[in-house]
């Protein structure tokens, strides 16, 4: 998938413009049916994408409570959350914790999946089928399900560790383990990673294995000097995909904990949430300054791993990202 | 390629597609009428059917006014108002919550309602005092209150369980609740199998509850300045504090609090705690779901620094309003006093009596149904006389999560009481003061 999105755009750098007034007829009948069909699309995004986008930018410079114009206060929102908001920063490492926990857990898990699944077991796609299922169930449904598994007293999790002989752990009571909990709820959506990754891995030529088995390379070698190069594509994709992801986590800890104990599952979504949504009266202007901030944050992610690619991710045909 | 018919109906179906359906509207088909007020309200499940035959009813006394009738979740309610108002664009009639009220009042975004009483005949009287008391700001009355906002911290307890433990009545005071609470808690130190009391489990609020348990109101009169860190705001804390040690610690106690989550499955009703603090709706539970249970209802101890006769606190609680820029703002206050001070026919009496809560009117039993007064009656609104207002801040939402983090930074051994109470009141009344700098 990412080595054909690769080639896409490769293709459409080199295609050159065509004018309005080359078109025949035909082209031009079919160009404007294209363009109509378009225009919802094109609508929803002018109206519930890049205006809120603007307009987000404008307020977060704003006092605005919704009922009332929006009053000007120049920089003090950005002043106000790097000075005077203690929830802020911490609201900033819980997410960091998560992004960098969830990440990790999803590729790592979701890579091991994948290639277990890409063998020839039994039941193929009764596996594949069972370990995406969790991502297309409703996170409302998924967080009482984790609710029940993660209980202290009575929850699936405890009653393995029991079982073992290790004591039970406070997921959702004690503040060391909260975000923890939430780390090991993230494993429900490895599904997705792992379908990109099974994707990439069908994406390898057989011939690559066999020159490396008559070179008289083992499974882990085939791996690490095969697989994973051929893969860094697939790896970049899903890394960009769960890292914007996760900075946005809000509704399981919405739903499961609203932050508590102790602030130790308050994210930055959520912070920004109860400042819009949840105060009287609401701060609007705030939340919008701490949107962008976090919207930065994730740009200058991005705009990392994209710059640092060309180093470690590779195309077949010699071409790096 | 397309016919210009088909591409027609292809966009008249995106377009209908489009259209967000995200409430559910009653209009009576019967009802003709010059006008047709827009009615929002949260009565959800068995209570839509009691609320369609109340306006039904309204419609039938009022000729010419129609009310589309529309149910709302309680979810984003605060979110759908604002919008409204905002596009200019907002309900007639709506119900809403008295704890959101300064908020709206000081941004005159609703119709004081004095203008409409004072022509109407319509006395404060009628109203128990703390009920009425919690429609006011800035000297204006601004919702009319139903249901009763009061009852909120009854004691629910488990008489076997008193009976084994050899306890023969409900305890008075802080100490004696304390006292008591270790008695009847179960574990081995480490594991709880039952609690006896969890004192931050009370409806609502628990810090303020108990503050006003201990004689303390939290905020002055004029809603300007905060009064917690004093000696009633230590004693209740270090109250708190003591009950969560008897149930071995606040992690343990909100593991074991994991477990009882909905009500069907509410710890009182599992056998799992043997006092409980809940409001009076806590009856129907018991009723539906526990009809063996032994139980009794009691006030709530009182502190140290309070008195027997100031126990629970009507703190919040629900009421009917009008927004600014209603299109129709006086078929709309006929709407209200329908809603909320109507003792005849299928009013505001009536609808409470369905369902058995305390009624703010002083005149209606609300927990006679039919004419036959509930068994459980007259101890509950014995309890319930004993509430005390609570004052709402402006900044209320915000400054329950001060309150709450002020409470973990104490149980959880974070921060010292003093210091955590000394914390907990500057930031508060920074947000006050913000808000009054703002808006007073």
């Amino acid at each position: 998938m990412a080595q054909a999105f690769g080639a896409q755009l490769g293709a459409l750098r080199g295609r050159r413009r065509t004018r309005w007034r080359d078109l025949s007829p035909m082209r031009k009948r079919e160009a404007k049916f294209g363009l109509l069909f378009i225009t919802p699309w094109i609508i929803g995004v002018l109206l519930f994408a890049l205006f809120p986008f603007v307009a987000s930018f404008l307020l977060s410079f704003t006092k605005y409570n919704i009922v009332a114009p929006p009053k000007w206060v120049g920089l003090e929102h950005y002043v106000h959350m790097f000075t005077d908001d203690p929830l802020f920063v911490k609201s900033l490492r819980n997410t960091a914790v998560y992004v960098g926990g969830s990440v990790v857990i999803r590729i790592v898990l979701g890579f091991a999946l994948a290639l277990l699944l890409n063998t020839k077991v039994r039941f193929l796609g009764l596996w594949r089928t069972l370990f995406y299922l969790p991502s297309v169930v409703p996170i409302v449904a998924l967080s009482v399900i984790w609710l029940y598994v993660l209980n202290a007293r009575a929850g699936l999790l405890n009653s393995l560790l029991y079982a073992i002989g290790l004591p039970r752990i406070r997921w959702f009571a004690d503040p060391d383990f909260a975000m923890i909990a939430f780390l090991i709820m993230s494993t429900t959506w490895v599904g997705v990673t792992m379908v990109i990754f099974l994707a990439g891995l069908q994406g390898i030529p057989e011939e690559y294995y066999d020159a490396a088995k008559i070179d008289g390379a083992n499974v882990f070698q085939r791996l690490r000097r095969v697989t994973i190069p051929l893969m860094t594509p697939t790896i970049y994709l899903n890394v960009l995909i769960n890292i914007i992801g996760a900075f946005q986590v809000f509704t399981q800890i919405f739903i499961m904990t609203g932050g508590r104990p102790r602030d130790a599952t308050r994210t930055y979504v959520l912070h920004l949430f109860d400042h819009a949504f949840q105060y009287l009266p609401p701060q609007m202007g705030y939340s919008s300054a701490l949107a962008w901030i976090l919207f930065i944050i994730i740009f200058v992610f991005t705009a990392v791993i994209v710059a640092t690619s060309q180093r470690w991710v590779f195309y077949q045909g010699g071409e790096t990202g | 390629m397309f016919k210009k018919s088909t591409l027609l109906l292809l966009v008249a179906l995106m377009l209908l597609v489009m259209l967000p359906l995200s409430s559910v509207s009653a209009q009576n088909p019967d009802c003709e009428g010059d006008v047709t007020l827009t009615y929002w309200h949260h009565w959800g499940g068995n209570r839509i059917p009691l609320q369609e035959q109340q306006v039904a009813a309204f419609e039938d006394a009022h000729p010419g006014i129609c009310v589309d009738n529309v149910f709302l979740p309680w979810d984003n309610r605060l979110q759908n108002l604002l919008a409204a108002i905002a596009a200019g664009n907002p309900p007639d009639v709506t119900m809403f919550g008295r704890h959101d009220l300064p908020f709206f009042a000081a941004t005159e975004s609703i119709i004081p309602l004095d203008d409409y009483m004072a022509a109407d005949g319509v006395d404060p009287a009628i109203f128990h005092p703390s009920e009425f008391a919690g429609t006011q700001f800035n000297g204006k009355t601004w919702l009319l209150p139903l249901p009763g906002g009061g009852a909120f911290a009854i004691a629910w307890y488990n008489v076997d369980h008193f009976a084994e433990a050899g306890i023969e009545s409900f305890p008075e005071t802080w100490d004696e609740m304390l006292e008591v609470a270790e008695a009847l808690t179960i574990g081995d130190g480490s594991f709880l199998e039952r609690v006896g009391f969890n004192a931050n489990s009370v409806t609502g609020f628990p810090f303020l509850a108990w503050l006003n348990a201990n004689g303390q109101t939290w905020i002055s009169d004029d809603l300007r300045t905060i009064t917690i860190n004093n000696e009633a705001g230590m004693e209740t804390l270090e109250f708190m504090q003591a009950m969560t040690d008897i149930n071995y610690g606040i992690e343990e106690l909100n593991a074991f609090w994991e477990m009882s989550g909905e009500f069907d499955q509410g710890p009182l009703i599992q056998g799992l705690v043997s006092i409980e603090s809940n409001g009076s709706w806590t009856l129907f539970q018991l009723e539906d779901h526990a009809e063996t249970l032994n139980y009794d209802v009691a006030p709530i101890p009182y502190g140290p620094s309070g008195s027997a006769d100031r126990r629970g606190g009507a703190h919040g609680g629900w009421g009917y309003m009008i927004p600014k820029n209603a299109a129709h703002p006086d078929e709309a206050w006929k709407l209200v006093k329908w809603l909320t001070t109507e003792v005849e026919g299928q009013g505001a009496c009536w609808f409470i009596q369905q369902q058995q809560r305390p009624s703010p009117l002083v005149e209606c039993n609300g927990y006679e149904k039919d004419g036959v007064e509930h068994p459980r009656a007259q101890a509950i609104l014995g309890v319930a006389a004993l509430d005390y207002l609570v004052p709402v801040a402006p900044v209320q939402p915000e400054a329950n999560q001060i309150l709450n983090r002020m409470l973990e930074d104490v149980l959880f051994g974070d921060s010292a009481i003093a210091d955590a109470l000394a914390a907990a009141e500057a930031e508060i009344q920074a947000l006050l003061d913000s808000f009054w700098e703002e808006y007073g």
